[in-house]
Parts: structure tokens; C-alpha cells; sequence
């Protein structure tokens, strides 16, 4: 069986409201969608979150390329119930953190130490 | 019927569906296959493509609980009809077309490489469509705005004990953006603050509130500032009412008009003159719609971490307890056999099963038959979305397999069915009351089966509270979406219209004007009508969709037929209901007659724009029924 590393990244994200689903399609198909959209993302965190944020997307599009499907991501809202309930639970005090396959933790964008955590997982063989 | 079948209906309703009807479909028609890649796995970025666990996927949805329409749609419905039509709508809407409706929007865009269905849509929505909706898209939002506000501000004009909570929410939204996103303080500290603080607030607003000998209802400490307010503007009149703004509402759901006493007779109160039907505005009433518009103005032109996404953040915790809590107490309440304060008991329903079904029309007087009303009145919770709120992507862009579409989409259809039986539930173990106060004191009861009766006043404002934070958030964002519509619609004719500002107060003098028509059920009926148009639209576009794929299309199709002939017909006696009720009686005054009228034209033109757009859907399913996979006439210019 082939061995895949969980990791979880909680940080403020840009938010975007949402509609009805049968409402997004239409608005999305005559345009409506578009420029609120990208209104409400653009002005959805501070600048330096909002730096932060995309060197998360960064990171996460680098380790993609590099494990591929050997990886399972999630990006969670740290303002939400959910981030909340990660911070709790891992006494996160900064974001963006990491938090690979459930155990080790790391703050901070410098994805180094993560990236070695992943590295580290993914040789150990997984249980039978 | 005590609160406790509900709970068990519900729980057979949705395992049998979902298992039997369901699946059945996604595994025979849609062939929902978890070796094909989906557009998450073949185009992943990281960003907008990114394959995701379901579970995670399903909590995104699940997370913006808070939607007004749920509540507010199943309330209006049961105090029009009584509690089973509610629920039988609420069962079968989605059984057999909520759920086909969300699930299948995924599917379509996971089967379209997780991009926009143009290859589809393009063909069906024409040039001439697209502009239609446009204009239709701007109405539909305004009159959800009209409705929201009307009824919100009548709330808090009426009860002392439900705007301190309110506002705090306000003062705890900006704190909570300024100590999250820019001082960078703890998540949790900061949570617990404004949480607390909020809850608290609202819980407050009744605190040592008591009846004196002579029975008068005194008000407590928090209660008498918000009395003193109002005495001080209604005070600018000398405490009369501001003529030129009395209304009517023939259909009584204006929280304004008292609940009618023990002999059936409404009485007459400082907002409702029981002689002529008018409801009389008091300057108290604009104060706090004027209070509602300020707290929208924020929402609608700060950026989204300023105040938006943390009054959302606060809002959704207190929404999660009140009805946590509240569902709590409606498994309690017949098995613990609770009373409330009046010694009844709280898991039995004091609203009639079926209070009218409304068919037999009567001259000059408002109609409501069951059939169409109530499946405009009831749209969310049977069959419409819910107010996803995410970080940035959508779902058909992350689904890992495709076999989790159901779970997903159709599972949180069934969550928000869900959200509305125990609406349900609260309004009619409530018995008393209209509108949201129906709902309040339904949660209040609840939450005594929990805490003891001691706790019903303040569960009460607590259901208040969660009542108006529903609403209220969903408001704001109207307000921001309507501001970016409008720079984008008429920006380039009216360059005034490019300043937020200028967008954002037009917008809200706009909906002041609906609001004043005081017609707050026919406001919601045709945002209704409007919303349950598209929702057949979409369907629309997923039976196309079959039709071109060669597959069964009778699960999409019956339910767009449904939904399209259902929406006209509502349309056109809400049409009816404001032209014999109101229209045609220039002796209720200038402002209702105006704004009835006003309606009339905008329900007309909901019709024609209905009309046309289904004529369009009905040409491209003939063009794909015979084979012919050509766009449209015109299609290609609308890229």
C-alpha cells in the first residue's frame, strides 16, 4: 500500500460568500459572479496576510509537484470553527502552521522544517 | 405531534431518500465513477485546483450553517398554513428535488473540467438571456434585502431586549477584525472575547425585566436604554406616528401588527390601528432601519477581514449554540415530559397541523393557495442552496473523487433540510407570536427543556438574537454584492455609479422604499418566486446537459417543470394579491399604493423575464433532443 503524508495548513484565508448553488450557476454563467468575487477576495485579508497566504499557495503548489498524489493537503480557515478547533487542539499560537500527518507542527512561512517532516514521512514505510 | 417525531420523520425521511433515491441516481444515471480524474486531480495548482478530502469539503459547506432561509421561509409558511404542508414540503422538496439540484450542479462542473458550464450553458443562455438575468439578478437581490430589513427592523423597534445584543455584535465584529487580522492575538483569547461578550449581551437584553401590580411590563436596565431610546426620537413627533409612512399589510406577517388576543381581535397599539388595518410607522421604526443600514454599510464597503468575515465568524458560533441547543432540547422535551413557564408542555405543538389551505379566493382580500405559495415561501431547506463561505475555490474544482459529489453536495442539502425542521419545531411549539418572535420564543422554550424554565426569557433573546445575526449577516453581504452589480451594470452610462458609496446608499434608498411598503410577506413571496426561477433555471441547464449526454434526464426534468410553472403562478397571485389588496385602495395612502404598484411592475417583469428564459431552455433541449449540438442564435458573441 502506498504511503501518503497528511498535512494540514491553517492560516487566515481570503473569504469569498457563496450563494445558493442552483443561484452561482446562473450568476457564474451571465458573469454576475466574476467581480464579486474577485471584490470580496481582494480585500479579504491585509496585505501581509495576504503575502502570507500566497506564499502558503506557493508552497502547497511546490509540494504537489514534488509528491504528487504521495500527499493529502487541506487548508483550513484559522477563522473558522474548524481552525479554531485545530488551534485548540494543537495549541497553535502564529499562522500560517503546519501540521503533518496529525503530529508535528511548525509556524511560520518558511516551509523548510515542514518540508523535511514530509520528506522524512514519506520514507518510512507505510504499515502493512 | 410532539417535537420528538419530528426528529425521528426527519431522520427516516432523509436515510431513505439519500440511500434509495439518491444513489440510486448517482450511480445509474450520473455513473459517478471514483477512477475518473476530476478536474482537482488533473488540473492541480495548489490554489483553485486542489484534490480534498470530502470530509473537509462537506464541513466548508456545513460551516455557513447560518442562512436566513431556512428560517425565515419555514416560519412565514407555517403561520400561512400550519406545520404539515411545512413539512411535507420540506420532506418531499428535498427527497426529490433539493438535493438532485446541488449534487447535480457539482457533477455538471466536474464533467465540464471544473470550469464554468459554458460548453453547456452557452448554447441554453443566449445573449439576450444573459442580459435578462442581469437585470433580473439585481431585482431578485433587492427584494431580499427589502424583506430582510422590513422584518429586522420591526423586531428591533419592538423589542427592547433584542438590539444591545445586536449592537455589540457590531462593536465585537470591528474589535474581532482588528485584534485577529492586525494585532495578531491569540485565536482563542480573542474568540472567547467576542463570543462571550456577544452571548452575553444577548442574554442580557431581558435581564431583570418584571410585571409591576398592576401588571405592566417594566423593563430591565438594558431594556430601559434601548425604551429611552426609542422615547427619544419618537419624541421628534411628540410620540405620533409619521402619517405619511402608515402602510398595511393585508397578510398580517408584519411583526408590527400584535398577535390577535384571546376573543380573535387584533387590538390597537401604537404601531397598528385596528380599525383602518394600518400600521403605523413611528420614528423609533426608521431609527433602527437606519441602524440596520449603517451596520449593512459596513459589511458592504469594508474589506471583508475589516468586518464582514469576523461578524460572520461571531454570528456562526452563536447561530451553532442557539440551535445546538435548541435541537438538544427537542429531543428532551417529551422525553423529560418539561413544562414552560405557563405549566404547557414544551415538546407539544400548539400550532394547528393545517390552518387553511388557502384555495378559496375571496374578493379585495389576499390569496394564498397552499399550491403555489408555499414552494416559493419554503425555498431554502427544500429546495435551494446554502451560503457556502470559503476560503477562495470551489467545490467541483476539489472534489477527489468523484463519488464524493453526493456526499458533498446532496449531504449538505440534507443538513440544511434539517436546519429547517428544527425551525419548524421552534415555531410551532411557540404557538403565539408572528414572524421571528414565533421562532424566538420557540428556541426559548427549547432551551428551558435544557437549562430550566428560569432560563426561557433569556433563551428567547438568545433566539432573537440568533434570528437577527442570520439575517442580518446575509444582509450585509446583499448590500456589498448589489453595491459591485451596480458599479458593474450601469458604471459605465453613470460614472457616479463607479463610487462605493454612491452604489452602496443607492442601493439601500432603493430597499428603504420597499421596506416602507410595509408588504413585508408579498416582498419575501417574490424574492421567493425569484429565487426558485433560478433554481429551476439550474436544473434546466442539468437536463440539457443529460439530454446532450444521452442520458435519462426524468430526475432534473420533472422537477424543472415543477419548479418553472410553480414560480409563474406565485408570481402572478403575489401580482394579484398586491393589485386587489392594496393597488386599487387609494384611501390606504400614497406609499403603500405606490410601492404596490411598483411591485406589480417588477412581478411583470419577472414573468416576462421567466417567460423568455424558458422559451430559450425549451429550444435548447429541442436542439439536443434532435441531435443538433449547434450553439444558439447569437450564442457566439456572448463569450
Amino acid at each position: 500500500m502506498d504511503k501518503t503524508v497528511q498535512v494540514e495548513i491553517i492560516a487566515y484565508a481570503p473569504t469569498a460568500f457563496y450563494h445558493c448553488t442552483h443561484c452561482e450557476i446562473v450568476w457564474n454563467q451571465t458573469g454576475f459572479s466574476r467581480n464579486v468575487r474577485a471584490e470580496q477576495l481582494q480585500s479579504g485579508l491585509p496585505e501581509d496576510l495576504a503575502v502570507d497566504y500566497q506564499a502558503v499557495s506557493d508552497w502547497v503548489r511546490r509540494i504537489f509537484s514534488r509528491h504528487g498524489q504521495g500527499i493529502v493537503v487541506k487548508v483550513i480557515d484559522a477563522a473558522s470553527v474548524e481552525g479554531f478547533l485545530k488551534t485548540a487542539r494543537h495549541r497553535l499560537r502564529t499562522f500560517p502552521a503546519v501540521i503533518v500527518d496529525g503530529r508535528e507542527r511548525f509556524s511560520g512561512t518558511d516551509f523548510a522544517a515542514a518540508d523535511q517532516a514530509i520528506d522524512r514521512r514519506l520514507r518510512t514505510p507505510a504499515a502493512a | 405531534m410532539n417535537t420528538l417525531y419530528i426528529v425521528v420523520i426527519s431522520a427516516i425521511t432523509i436515510y431513505l431518500a439519500y440511500n434509495f433515491y439518491a444513489k440510486r441516481i448517482d450511480r445509474n444515471v450520473i455513473q459517478a465513477d471514483a477512477k475518473r480524474a476530476t478536474p482537482a486531480k488533473m488540473y492541480m495548482d495548489g490554489v483553485d485546483f486542489m484534490p480534498t478530502n470530502r470530509n473537509v469539503l462537506y464541513g466548508y459547506h456545513f460551516k455557513s450553517i447560518a442562512a436566513a432561509g431556512p428560517i425565515v421561509g419555514v416560519i412565514t409558511a407555517a403561520n400561512l398554513w400550519g406545520w404539515l404542508p411545512a413539512l411535507l414540503w420540506l420532506i418531499v422538496g428535498v427527497s426529490f428535488i433539493g438535493w438532485a439540484s446541488d449534487y447535480s450542479a457539482i457533477m455538471l462542473s466536474v464533467r465540464n473540467e471544473g470550469n464554468s458550464l459554458s460548453a453547456i450553458s452557452h448554447k441554453l443562455i443566449a445573449p439576450r438571456t444573459r442580459t435578462i438575468l442581469f437585470v433580473f439578478i439585481f431585482f431578485y437581490l433587492l427584494l431580499i434585502a427589502g424583506a430582510f430589513v422590513g422584518i429586522l427592523a420591526a423586531i428591533l423597534s419592538a423589542r427592547p431586549d433584542v438590539p444591545f445584543g445586536i449592537l455589540m455584535l457590531a462593536v465585537m465584529g470591528l474589535l474581532a477584525g482588528q485584534m485577529l487580522y492586525r494585532w495578531k492575538m491569540d485565536l482563542i483569547l480573542v474568540t472567547a472575547i467576542v463570543v462571550v461578550v456577544t452571548l452575553a449581551s444577548m442574554i442580557l437584553g431581558p435581564y431583570g425585566r418584571h410585571t409591576d401590580a398592576d401588571g405592566k411590563l417594566i423593563q430591565g436596565p438594558v431594556g430601559q436604554i434601548i425604551v429611552s431610546v426609542n422615547t427619544v426620537f419618537n419624541n421628534l413627533t411628540g410620540g405620533k406616528p409619521v402619517e405619511a409612512l402608515s402602510t398595511v399589510d393585508p397578510t398580517f406577517a408584519d411583526p408590527r401588527i400584535p398577535a390577535p388576543n384571546a376573543e380573535g381581535v387584533r387590538p390597537t397599539t401604537a404601531t397598528f390601528d385596528a380599525e383602518t388595518g394600518q400600521i403605523k410607522t413611528l420614528p423609533s421604526y426608521l431609527f433602527w432601519a437606519l441602524f440596520l443600514f449603517v451596520f449593512s454599510y459596513l459589511g458592504a464597503n469594508l474589506p471583508i477581514w475589516r468586518f464582514a468575515q469576523p461578524v460572520n465568524y461571531i454570528g456562526f458560533w452563536v447561530t451553532l449554540l442557539a440551535i445546538g441547543l435548541s435541537a438538544v432540547g427537542a429531543v428532551l422535551a417529551p422525553l423529560t415530559g418539561a413544562v414552560d413557564s405557563t405549566g404547557a408542555l414544551i415538546g407539544q405543538f400548539a400550532l394547528p397541523a393545517v390552518k387553511t389551505l388557502g384555495f378559496a379566493a375571496e374578493a379585495g382580500k389576499a390569496w394564498q393557495p397552499l399550491w403555489p405559495m408555499l414552494f416559493v415561501t419554503i425555498a431554502c431547506g427544500a429546495i435551494s442552496g446554502w451560503h457556502a463561505l470559503f476560503g477562495s475555490i470551489g467545490t467541483a474544482r476539489q472534489l477527489e473523487y468523484e463519488t464524493d459529489a453526493l456526499p458533498v453536495g446532496g449531504g449538505a442539502m440534507f443538513t440544511e433540510n434539517t436546519l429547517a425542521l428544527l425551525s419548524l419545531v421552534a415555531v410551532s411549539i411557540a404557538g403565539a407570536g408572528g414572524g421571528g418572535g414565533r421562532f424566538a420564543a420557540g428556541v426559548g422554550k427549547l432551551l428551558s427543556a435544557v437549562f430550566g424554565t428560569a432560563f426561557e426569557p433569556f433563551g428567547t433573546a438568545l433566539g432573537f438574537g440568533a434570528f437577527v445575526v442570520i439575517v442580518l449577516t446575509v444582509t450585509q453581504l446583499v448590500f456589498r454584492v448589489m453595491r459591485v452589480t451596480l458599479t458593474e451594470w450601469v458604471g459605465e452610462a453613470v460614472p457616479v455609479a463607479r463610487n462605493a458609496n454612491f452604489s452602496t446608499i443607492f442601493s439601500m434608498v432603493l430597499t428603504l422604499l420597499l421596506v416602507l411598503t410595509g408588504t413585508w410577506v408579498y416582498l419575501w413571496q417574490m424574492f421567493g418566486a425569484a429565487n426558485q426561477l433560478m433554481a429551476a433555471l439550474s436544473l434546466l441547464v442539468v437536463t440539457v446537459w443529460l439530454k446532450s449526454q444521452k442520458r435519462n434526464p426524468a430526475y432534473a426534468l420533472w422537477p424543472t417543470l415543477f419548479m418553472y410553472v410553480t414560480t409563474l403562478a406565485a408570481t402572478a397571485v403575489t401580482a394579484r394579491n398586491l393589485y386587489v389588496t392594496i393597488a386599487t385602495k387609494p384611501e390606504l395612502g400614497a406609499l403603500p399604493v405606490g410601492g404596490a404598484w411598483a411591485m406589480i411592475i417588477v412581478a411583470l417583469l419577472l414573468i416576462a423575464a421567466a417567460l423568455l428564459i424558458g422559451w430559450d431552455g425549451y429550444n435548447a433541449y429541442q436542439r439536443y433532443a434532435k441531435g443538433r449540438m449547434e450553439p444558439a442564435a447569437g450564442a457566439a458573441g456572448a463569450r
